[in-house]
Order: C-alpha cells, then sequence, then structure tokens
C-alpha cells in the first residue's frame, strides 16, 4: 500500500475519525470535570445557599447588614459524537443522557463560580439563588454551546450560620 | 460611595426609606471570528467554551454597569431585586440586560 492509497483512506474516513476522536475526549473531559466539581464543592461546602429572599426566622441567622451581588456563568458544549447521537435519538424520543449530564455539570460549575465570589467578599450565605439557561448561537444558526447562569445576594451573617441548616 | 446591588426583595440587616423607581442597563455583543472557530473546535472534542463564557460575563458587567449609572444619577444607594435576562438578537449576536429597583437604604 503506497501513500496515495493510504491519504485516500484517511480522505475518506475522516468524519469517522472525528466521531471516534470526540467520543473519547468527550468523556475524558466530562470526567475530569465531574472529578473537578466534586473537589470544589467539597471546598465550599460551608457558604449555604437559599432559593427564599428571607432568612427563616426561627433559624435567628443575624445578617451583618453588608451585601452584595454575587453571579457565577459557565458556557459548556458536547463532543461531535454525542451531538451525532442526539440528532439521531430525535427519531425515537428518549432521554438524552449526555445532555442531562451536561445540564447537571454546568449548573454546578456555575454554582461554584458564584460560591467563589461569596469567599472573596467573606459572606458565608448566599440568599436568593436563581438559574438560568440559555443556548449561545453559533455562526450557522445552530447551538454551538449552553450557557449556564446563577446569581444570588451574598450576604454576611454574625453568628457564621452555625444554627442553619446544611444545604444539599 | 458604593451602590448595594442585591436580588432579595428586601435588604438583610437594612431598611429601605425611599423608593427611587425602576433602573435597567443592556448590552448586545457579539463574538469576533477567533473566538468562534475556537468555539467550532470545541464543539468538536467537547468542553468549556472560555472564550464565550467570559464574553458574557464581561457583557453582564457591563450592563450592569451601566444600571449602576442610572441608578447614581437618580441618588439611589441600593438596588434591590436585581433580574438577569438574556435574548438573541440575530445569529451570533446576544441582548444582555438587568433591571432592579433603586431604592434608598439606612
Amino acid at each position: 500500500m503506497d501513500l496515495f492509497q493510504k491519504a485516500q483512506i484517511v480522505l475518506f474516513f475522516w468524519p469517522v475519525l472525528l466521531l471516534v476522536l470526540g467520543f473519547f475526549t468527550g468523556r475524558l473531559i466530562s470526567k475530569r470535570h465531574l472529578k473537578r466539581i466534586e473537589q470544589a464543592e467539597q471546598e465550599l461546602e460551608h457558604i449555604r445557599l437559599w432559593t427564599t429572599g428571607a432568612f427563616p426566622e426561627s433559624l435567628n441567622v443575624v445578617p451583618t447588614g453588608e451585601n452584595t451581588l454575587v453571579n457565577g456563568n459557565v458556557t459548556l458544549s458536547l463532543d461531535v459524537f454525542r451531538t451525532m447521537l442526539n440528532a439521531f435519538s430525535n427519531i425515537f424520543g428518549r432521554n438524552l443522557k449526555s445532555s442531562e449530564q451536561l445540564c447537571e455539570r454546568g449548573r454546578r460549575e456555575a454554582i461554584i463560580r458564584m460560591k467563589r465570589q461569596a469567599q472573596n467578599f467573606g459572606a458565608d450565605q448566599i440568599l436568593h439563588v436563581r438559574f438560568e439557561g440559555y443556548s449561545v448561537l453559533g455562526k450557522s444558526g445552530r447551538a454551538s454551546g449552553l450557557e449556564f447562569l446563577t446569581y444570588g445576594t451574598a450576604v454576611k451573617s454574625k453568628n457564621g450560620g452555625q444554627n442553619a441548616p446544611i444545604n444539599v | 460611595m458604593d451602590i448595594i446591588l442585591t436580588n432579595t426583595s428586601t435588604l438583610p440587616g437594612r431598611e429601605v426609606i425611599k423608593h427611587i423607581g425602576l433602573v435597567q442597563g443592556n448590552t448586545v455583543r457579539t463574538k469576533h471570528l477567533g473566538r468562534d472557530i475556537a468555539a467550532g473546535f470545541k464543539n468538536l472534542v467537547g468542553g468549556e467554551l472560555r472564550g464565550y463564557t467570559e464574553l458574557l460575563g464581561e457583557a453582564r458587567e457591563e450592563c450592569t454597569a451601566r444600571m449602576v449609572e442610572e441608578a447614581k444619577t437618580s441618588g439611589a444607594n441600593a438596588i434591590i431585586n436585581i433580574r438577569y435576562g438574556t435574548s438573541s438578537v440575530a445569529n451570533g449576536a446576544s441582548e444582555l440586560f438587568v433591571y432592579g429597583t433603586a431604592v434608598v437604604v439606612s
């Protein structure tokens, strides 16, 4: 087999090669991302999240009056293999597991970035946490990435939220 | 004097004394070609699109700054109940807007 024939084979199979590449890189990237997320979540466990606008009175959280808006955002994208697989799944209709995981990772990462901002501010509670999802459009008009935004009000409390329940 | 920003309807540990009104800021941004190419490559292998993350983050900071400017000129010292919104204007361009209630707090 000479060089010309080899080049022909590569030219013929390059979409398949891309799919195989996407399959492995996508899996590797999501695994490593999940590991990083778990580490950071343990690190930032002491900051408590509330979706309510105020602390319940029964818990006696005393705010110092220092508040600020914090937000975290991240844009993630699926690899070419999983994008193709999802396109084919549209025919039968089923749970898109890879997209579900992508959304979960995106939201957790956004929370971590928001918590980092709150930590820099010196807050230990975040009130009124809200999520937003939005698809970033690529040049061709297809969704080329998903943005995940989360924001809330970082609050410093006097008793360090010791009476507050553990957030999930 | 810095303006306090919160997205809660009351300020924990402070009292609202005067209502000023609604303030808002918006910005429309588009990505440049280099970032689009990088994002296209990332679409093959998967992973975070850092260029877009930064771009949207910066755009959000800018529209927040515009809102804060509006609140400052009207004499407020805090903005409560802030909401973010995003919409796509055209292919590749997105509008980010932020709005809230300007108030005077103790």
